[in-house]
């Protein structure tokens, strides 16, 4: 299991593989999708133990129940989707300078999502971004707030929206639109009490953090690490998700600078 | 004292401001212009007013305002002769489908206290003028970023859709203009991608039926509006605001409240299906406050700058969605 800091993992996954063992490493794999590529055929040498990249959100049961829906057709051709993920508060600025950035860090879950629910490339990406939570941030060089638009091989849209200060907990939800309606996925609460008083209802507020939100996917994900080594099944996330994932994030950057639509480099993915 | 007023368009959106002129306190449907005669005649005998040629309408000095709700292209011209003629005008919105014919009209439109009101319902709906009372409180801290989500039921027909000015003139006009009011600040940058995803007929007549937009102000704060011509669920009307202390956000109006629960979960009822059920309370008030501004109680809400900045969004929009890049937004006056 790798779950040390992000610079560590390719290093310690690739002695891990090595070694013989089945590896899991945390999300993401690498700051650099070239050196994920250069590391391929070490990665994918044939008779490797499996290694599964820890994308939390696949394993959630909300979204894989979402995902299952779409499947069965319920709302049709998808057309369009959104996600809102919005962080409860800034992480420590010591983290910043390392994180690899806000697209890399943190919108890189969404581009995984993304790509997972409509089963389809994004070949199209723009991002707008701004620094609007802590100026030091953007001292730094980072941005804290972004809404990114994508375009699918098969002409669907996409919308991320992030930021990493909701002031309201962690905002994680996903609306996707068909030819015949909608699926929605919303936040979870903490505890489903609701008051009424003359100002109006309360309720209670949104699971705080990663750590409770995607509890459930956290143990779900162990449990098919688990299956991995036991029953020596294919893991549900490789190599080449995360660097799909790290292409994507590399995209929106560079939508960013440049004010124009960006391509994302997916060709030798396929 | 009671204004009398002369309608000009006897077609859907007319025949509701004209159900809600004859029902306003303080206001009296006088005569009621169309070319289509027997439309005119239609709507003259439901609200007990005459049909009338515009020019005799204008010339009758006992009428105080004009509201017009004729086909776009005679918008301007309708409202330049009504504001030349002295009288108070609320014109439906888009004031044109050409921003320069639109900026050709400032002079006599854009007349600083001139009683011209551009008809965006959308603001004096008592949800979203809630909400941007709030925004404006600061009770919520900064406002950092907004979602529009503006999805119609069903396409219109391919017909309409050539003669309408496109998705952004026609549907995401309301949604700049919301942008802008609610922002509080005007966007600088946009862009916009969108594709025919519903209807082929549509992207046949050149146009697109979805869009997801983006808006930023030179203070940073951005703004996504979300558009489609067809939701297979009635008319979803959403808008969220994120804000440094939160979020708040103003939901769908559901044209029933029970929910059916089963084995299977919950059903709730349909959303009100289109924009006559959705804003009527808006439409009432539009009208509520032409009355006001008549009586001298109100200035107008919403100018004619404010038609004319939707509508160059509308057209910076339409030349990011063909250059796929972001298109500085260069103030009209």
């Amino acid at each position: 299991m790798v779950a040390s800091s992000t610079s560590s993992h390719l290093p310690n996954v690739l002695a891990a593989l090595k070694a013989g063992k089945a590896v899991f490493c945390e999300k993401p794999l690498s700051l650099s999708s070239a050196d994920l590529v250069d590391a391929l055929p070490q990665l994918e040498r044939p008779g490797s133990p499996p290694l599964l990249i820890g994308f939390n959100r696949r394993f959630d049961p909300h979204l894989a129940a979402l995902s299952g829906r779409l499947e069965a057709g319920e709302i049709g051709k998808i057309e369009t989707i959104h996600i809102i993920n919005h962080d409860p508060a800034p992480p420590s600025l010591n983290f910043i300078p390392r994180s690899g950035g806000l697209f890399k860090d943190f919108a890189v879950h969404d581009f995984d999502t993304a790509a997972w629910l409509l089963q389809e490339d994004i070949v199209e990406i723009f991002a707008m971004a701004s620094c609007l939570v802590d100026p030091a941030i953007g001292e730094l060089d980072d941005v804290d707030t972004a809404k990114i638009v994508m375009r699918s091989a098969g002409g669907a849209i996409g919308v991320i929206s992030n930021s990493r200060r909701s002031g309201c907990g962690y905002d994680q939800r996903v609306e996707i639109f068909g030819s015949g309606g909608a699926l929605r996925l919303g936040n979870v609460r903490e505890n489903s009490v609701t008051r009424l008083d003359d100002a109006g209802g309360s309720r209670s507020p949104i699971e705080y953090s990663f750590a409770e939100r995607y509890a459930a996917a956290y143990r779900a994900e162990l449990d098919h690490f688990a299956d991995v080594v036991e029953l020596d099944i294919a893991p549900l996330i490789g190599v080449r998700d995360a660097i799909r994932a790290l292409r994507l994030a590399e995209a929106a950057a560079e939508s960013v600078k440049s004010g124009k639509v960006a391509v994302p480099l997916l060709q030798e993915l396929a | 004292m009671t204004h009398r007023i002369a309608l000009v368009g006897a077609g859907r959106i007319g025949r509701i401001h004209a159900a809600n002129i004859a029902a306003a306190p303080g206001l009296e449907l006088r005569y009621i212009v169309d070319p289509l005669r027997a439309s005119a005649e239609e709507v003259a005998v439901q609200t007990g007013a005459d049909v009338a040629e515009f020019a005799e309408a204008l010339a009758d000095p006992r009428i105080a305002g004009v509201v017009i709700a004729s086909s776009t292209d005679t918008h301007l011209n309708y409202s330049v002769r009504a504001i030349e003629a002295g009288k108070a005008v609320l014109c439906e919105k888009p004031l044109d489908l050409d921003v320069d014919k639109a900026r050709a009209a400032g002079p006599v439109l854009g007349k600083p206290g001139e009683r011209f009101i551009i008809g965006f319902n959308r603001r004096f709906d008592p949800h979203f003028l809630h909400l941007h009372e709030l925004i404006q409180s600061g009770v919520m801290g900064k406002l950092e970023t907004l979602h529009i989500i503006s999805h119609d039921p069903a396409p219109p027909p391919a017909d309409y859709v050539k003669v309408s000015g496109g998705m952004f003139k026609d549907m995401s006009i309301h949604d700049f203009d919301m942008a802008r009011w609610l922002l509080g600040e005007e966007p600088v940058e946009i862009f916009a991608a969108g594709g025919c995803l519903v209807d082929p007929a549509i992207g046949e007549a050149g146009d697109i039926d979805t869009a997801k937009i983006l808006l930023r102000t030179a203070s940073g704060t951005i703004c996504l509006i979300s558009n489609s011509r067809r939701s297979g669920y009635g008319y979803d009307q959403r808008i969220e605001a994120f804000c440094s202390k939160g979020r708040m956000g103003a939901g769908n109006v559901v044209s029933t409240t029970v929910e059916r629960s089963d084995e299977s979960g919950s059903m709730s009822g349909p959303l009100q299906n289109f924009f006559l059920d959705r804003y009527a309370q808006a439409y009432r008030a539009e009208v509520a406050h032409f009355a006001a501004v008549l009586d001298g109680r109100e200035a107008p809400m919403v100018s004619y700058a404010d038609g004319l900045a939707a509508l160059n969004l509308a057209e910076a929009a339409a030349a990011s969605l063909h250059s796929k890049q972001r298109v500085r937004v260069s103030p009209v006056e």
